[in-house]
């Protein structure tokens, strides 16, 4: 693990160490997402480098602690990634969590590009 | 001192070092220079320090050199901190300070003109070893201690503006042709796959 003073630098980190050969994942809340679309686009989506993006999905219709504080920036995440072109899925429980985890590091190595795994509901309680 | 002089005395120094470059006159400079395999030259502003602590984390065997800007770095102060308490110690910072905005063409004075010095705040961020040279022999003495020696070094190379890069044709390659070409030779020489997945 690699402490980082923003999550700008926590996904240009883990490309280059997924260059080098590691098996990378970045985790942030969702506000990270924003700190690092600049990192995302010219690295991650336009040099095409494999890694996971686990983010706190919080702010979401189904967050449990939803307030006026994480709202905004909750909502207009999904069209943030979209924009940014990043694949995603939404992880609302537990349930089957491996095996959604194992998924999204298959399509993040057929993709080579960034995938995020959205945490949610049950993981914001 | 001269960016250019500076990369054409180092270009045929280098071995099997790893070298990960910012953009504009780094990028290509060191592109017209060096045609080695395992130059990744990023052409991104503020992503090429933290690309290269990435490289030097995974593969601590090898030797990374970053060739950074003055922009660059000010666009990711976040990165000397985090480089500090990491200390890897297989890695080497040059940084190239041309004390202008000189990319945007206006060459008006950056931060690093005024009263800014990076290499005190490198040191205050926690990097021991962290110069700032001005002529191209101290230069050759920093990156001749990088090639023969361990340690994390931040070298602050306060540059004339030059305009030399803006003469050089520019490379043709994409940057996933550049990406391939340098995932390819880490396979050849780290005898690994790095891209993980199916055919």
């Amino acid at each position: 693990m690699v402490p980082v003073g923003s999550e700008a630098e926590g996904v240009s980190i883990a490309a280059g160490a997924a260059l080098g050969g590691k098996v990378v994942a970045s985790y942030m809340e969702e506000t990270g997402v924003y700190v690092s679309c600049y990192n995302i686009l010219p690295v991650g989506v336009r040099y095409g480098v494999p890694m996971l993006l686990l983010v706190s999905y919080v702010g979401s219709f189904a967050d449990r602690r939803n307030s006026f504080l994480y709202v905004q920036r909750g909502f207009k995440l999904i069209p943030q990634l979209e924009a940014l072109d990043v694949q995603y899925q939404v992880i609302r429980n537990g349930e089957g969590l491996e095996r959604k985890v194992k998924d999204a590091v298959r399509m993040m190595n057929s993709l080579k590009q960034p995938v995020a795994l959205l945490f949610t509901e049950d993981f914001t309680l | 001192m001269i960016r250019y002089d500076c990369f054409e005395w180092l270009a045929p120094q280098m071995t099997d070092q790893i070298v990960v470059t910012s953009l504009s006159g780094q990028r290509v400079e060191w592109g017209h220079l060096s045609k080695r395999d395992a130059d990744l030259n990023l052409g991104s502003m503020g992503n090429a320090l933290a690309v290269g602590i990435g490289l030097a984390l995974a593969l601590p065997h090898r030797k990374v050199f970053v060739f950074e800007s003055d922009g660059s770095v000010l666009l990711s102060l976040f990165n000397l901190p985090t480089l500090a308490n990491l200390n890897p110690p297989n890695m080497a910072v040059f940084v190239f300070d041309n004390q202008a905005y000189s990319g945007t063409r206006i060459s008006y004075p950056s931060a690093t003109a005024g009263k800014t010095d990076l290499a005190a705040i490198a040191r205050g961020s926690g990097i021991e070893h962290s110069v700032t040279v001005t002529e191209l022999e101290d230069f050759k003495r920093e990156a001749s201690g990088a090639l023969s020696e361990s340690g994390l070094r931040f070298v602050v190379c306060k540059i004339e503006e030059s305009l030399g890069h803006r003469k050089i044709t520019r490379s043709n390659m994409d940057l996933l042709e550049t990406k391939y070409r340098f995932v390819r030779y880490l396979e050849r020489t780290e005898g690994k796959p790095i891209f993980q997945g199916r055919g």
